[in-house]
C-alpha cells in the first residue's frame, strides 16, 4: 500500500461529482458494498497518497455499510481505515471495528475561551507556559498528579465528565459543552481489560505525545462575529486554549485487545475483510457489543483526561493572573471526539432514491462529528493555527453530520527528522512569537508545520461541501507538546 | 524505514537467529521512545508469551513490551529471550518465550525522551526467515 502521492492522471478512476466532491464506484474493487466518496479540492486530492484510495475503497467492502464510504479532505493513510474516513454501519447487519476508530480512542480537540488579550499575556508566557508544562504532564510515560484506585477507575470509565464535575475538576456548564455531555452511554469497565486499566490508571491528566498539545492561541480572524460571540470568541488578540489529546494507554490497549481478539472473531461470522487491520465483528454480535462498551469506557477516560487538563490550565492561569478562573473568563466553548464510533439518528437517501430514517453506527476516524448547530474543532499544525467551525444541515445529508479533523501529513516523521532539527525549530517559532516547552526535541521536529498539509485549505474543502463553516481561527503563542 | 508510513513509525529488524531478531526489534521499539544510551538496566521484569506462529510471538512480545512501558513507567535498553518450539501432542504446539528485560523507571530530565508508542499495528508486518537468519518488518502507532 503506496504512501506515494501519484498525480491527479494516476487518479483518473475519480470520478467528480461536484467541486469539492469526488467518487470512486463500486466497480472499482471486487467486494465493494458502496462507492467511496472524497471530500477534498482538486489540489488536495492530488496531495493525497495513493494507499488512502486503497484504503477507503477497502472499507467501501465491509457488511452493512450504509451509502459511502468517506473520505475527509484531510484524509492520510492510517490503519485498516485512512485517517479521515467516515462510515456508517447498520446496527443489526452492520460491524463495529477498532480500525474505524482509532488506538486513540476519543482523541478530540477542546478549545476555551478567556477574557485575556495577547498584550496581557505575552509578558507573562514564558512563566505561564513553563508552569502548564509542569503541571500537565507530558511524552513518553508521563504520569499524571491524580492518584485513582481501581474503583474510581471504573467510576471514570462510566461517568467520565461527571465524575470529575462530582470531583471538583470541572464546572457544571463544563459538560453541557462537550460532545455527548462528556459521557458516551453503554460503558462496561468489565469489557475493559485488567492490562487496559493497569496501563492507564495512572496517566489521567497528562497529554501524551506525538501530536499531541496544548496551546495557549490569540484569536487570529473572525469570520462569523454573532456565532463567535455566541461561544464566547469576541475580539481578534483573544487568549483561547486549545487541547489535543486522547485515551492514554487505556484507550490504546483497549484498540489493540480487540483487534487481536477480533482476528479469531471473523471466521465465526463469516467474515473476509481485504486488510487484516479492517478486523471487526457484527454490531448486534456479543464480541462487537463487548468492544463498543469498552470503547465507551475509553472513550469516557479521555472526556475525563481532557476536563482534569483543563482544571489544570485553570489552576495555572489563575496562578500567573492571580484571579480566580471565572474572573478570567475561562469558559469551554466545546469538546470534539474525532477517533470514536456512536450510534446516531440519521436519514439518507437510499440507491433507489427512497430515504429511510433508523439509527446507524457511525465510524469517525480521525473526523469531526459536524451536527447543525455545534461546534466543531479543526486544529492545524503548532505553527500554523486552528479553527472554530460550527456544523451544518448539509453535513447531515452529505456524510452522516461529520467533516475534517485536523490537517494531515504530508512527510512521514522520519522524514521529518532528517529535514528539520528540534531544537532549531524551537528558537524559530520563539522568534516568531510562540514560546514551546516539549518533552522531546525530536517529537518536535516531527511536528514541524512543514510535514503538514495546509490547514486554511482543508478548512476551505470543507466550508465549499457545506460541511461545517469558518467562525474563527486562532494562532499559537504558546505550545506544550510531549 | 521513511517510506512507508505518514503518521507512524516503520522499522525493519533483523537477526541471525530469532532471539536475535526479537533483541533487535525489541530495541528498535525502544529508540523510538528514547536514546538507549542514555537507560540503564536498574529494573527487571521477566515474562513468558506463548504463541502457535511467529508473527503472533513477535507481535505480543512488543506489545507487551509497550504495555510494561506505560504500566510501570519504564523503558527497556536490554533484553535476554529465550525462545524454543515446543511440538509435544499433549502441550500446546507452539513458540514458547521467556524474556528477561532491564531497564530505568523513565526520568525526562536523564533520558533523551522522543515520541511515545501507543500499539503494534498489523499493517505491513512480516516475520521472515531469510538467508542468514531472520528479518522483521512493524510499524508503530505514534
Amino acid at each position: 500500500m503506496s504512501i506515494a502521492k501519484g498525480t491527479m492522471e494516476s487518479k483518473s478512476f475519480l470520478k467528480k461529482i461536484s467541486e469539492v466532491i469526488w467518487e470512486i464506484p463500486s466497480s472499482y474493487k471486487a467486494g465493494m458494498r458502496v462507492p467511496a466518496r472524497i471530500i477534498a479540492t482538486e489540489k488536495l486530492l492530488s496531495g493525497m497518497e495513493e494507499g488512502v484510495f486503497e484504503q477507503i475503497t477497502n472499507v467501501a467492502c465491509l457488511p452493512g455499510i450504509v451509502r459511502y464510504a468517506f473520505c475527509m479532505p484531510d484524509g492520510h493513510w492510517g490503519y485498516g481505515f485512512p485517517i479521515g474516513g467516515v462510515a456508517a454501519f447498520d446496527l443489526e447487519e452492520g460491524i463495529i471495528s477498532p480500525g474505524g476508530i482509532g488506538f486513540d480512542i476519543n482523541c478530540g480537540m477542546r478549545l476555551m475561551t478567556t477574557n485575556l488579550t495577547v498584550k496581557e499575556v505575552l509578558p507573562h508566557l514564558p512563566k505561564l507556559v513553563d508552569l502548564l508544562f509542569s503541571r500537565v504532564p507530558s511524552g513518553v510515560g508521563s504520569r499524571g498528579f491524580l492518584k485513582l484506585n481501581r474503583k474510581e477507575l471504573e467510576e471514570v470509565m462510566v461517568e467520565g465528565a461527571s465524575w470529575c464535575l462530582k470531583h471538583g475538576f470541572a464546572q457544571e456548564l463544563d459538560l453541557e459543552n462537550i460532545e455527548e455531555q462528556g459521557k458516551i452511554a453503554g460503558a462496561d469497565p468489565l469489557k475493559v481489560s485488567q492490562k487496559a486499566k493497569e496501563r492507564g490508571i495512572a496517566q489521567l491528566g497528562t497529554l501524551g505525545s506525538g501530536n499531541h498539545y496544548l496551546e495557549v492561541q490569540k484569536v487570529a480572524q473572525i469570520f462569523d462575529p454573532s456565532a463567535a460571540l455566541r461561544l464566547g470568541v469576541n475580539s481578534v488578540d483573544q487568549i483561547t486554549i486549545m487541547i489535543h489529546c486522547g485515551s492514554r494507554g487505556l484507550g490504546h490497549q483497549v484498540g489493540t485487545d480487540y483487534l487481536r481478539s477480533f482476528e479469531g472473531v471473523m471466521a465465526k461470522y463469516e467474515i473476509s475483510v481485504p486488510d487484516r487491520q479492517l478486523v471487526c465483528a457484527p454490531f448486534s454480535s456479543p464480541e462487537g457489543k463487548n468492544y463498543y462498551a469498552a470503547m465507551a469506557a475509553a472513550a469516557n477516560c479521555a472526556f475525563a483526561n481532557r476536563q482534569i487538563i483543563t482544571h489544570r490550565v485553570r489552576e495555572c492561569f489563575s496562578q500567573i493572573f492571580g484571579k480566580k478562573p471565572e474572573e478570567l473568563g475561562m469558559n469551554l466553548v466545546y469538546d470534539v471526539c474525532h477517533n470514536i464510533a456512536k450510534v446516531e439518528d440519521h436519514r439518507w437517501q437510499k440507491e433507489d432514491g427512497q430515504w429511510q430514517t433508523g439509527k446507524l453506527l457511525v465510524h469517525r476516524k480521525g473526523a469531526t462529528r459536524s451536527f447543525p448547530d455545534q461546534p466543531a474543532i479543526i486544529g492545524g499544525s503548532m505553527e500554523t493555527g486552528s479553527y472554530l467551525l460550527m456544523g451544518t444541515e448539509t453535513a447531515l445529508e452529505v456524510t452522516f453530520g461529520s467533516t475534517a479533523h485536523g490537517s494531515g501529513r504530508t512527510m512521514s516523521r522520519t522524514q521529518a527528522k532528517k529535514q528539520i532539527r528540534g531544537k532549531e525549530l524551537e528558537e524559530k517559532m520563539r522568534q516568531e512569537g510562540i514560546y514551546v516547552r516539549t518533552a522531546s526535541y525530536s517529537g518536535l521536529a516531527e511536528e514541524a508545520g512543514v510535514a503538514y498539509k495546509n490547514i486554511a485549505e482543508v478548512v476551505e474543502a470543507v466550508e465549499l461541501a457545506g460541511l461545517s463553516r469558518k467562525i474563527a481561527s486562532f494562532t499559537p503563542i504558546g505550545n506544550i507538546k510531549g | 524505514m521513511e517510506n512507508i508510513a505518514t503518521a507512524d513509525v516503520a522499522f525493519q529488524a533483523d537477526g541471525g537467529n530469532l532471539e536475535e531478531l526479537f533483541v533487535n526489534a525489541a530495541k528498535a521499539t525502544m529508540a523510538v521512545m528514547a536514546d538507549l544510551k542514555t537507560i540503564k538496566s536498574t529494573v527487571e521484569f521477566k515474562f513468558q508469551i506463548s504463541q502457535e506462529k511467529l508473527e503472533d510471538l513477535l507481535f505480543d512480545f512488543l506489545s507487551e513490551l509497550i504495555f510494561l512501558k506505560d504500566k510501570q513507567s519504564v523503558l527497556f535498553s536490554k533484553f535476554d529471550i529465550q525462545i524454543h518450539y515446543d511440538t509435544a501432542q499433549y502441550h500446546s504446539k507452539g513458540y514458547k518465550l521467556e524474556a528477561t528485560v532491564w531497564g530505568e523507571v523513565i526520568d525526562p530530565n536523564r533520558h533523551r525522551l522522543r515520541s511515545d508508542v501507543k500499539a503494534v499495528t498489523w499493517h505491513l508486518f512480516k516475520v521472515e526467515k531469510k538467508n542468514q537468519g531472520y528479518q522483521a518488518q512493524v510499524i508503530l502507532d505514534i
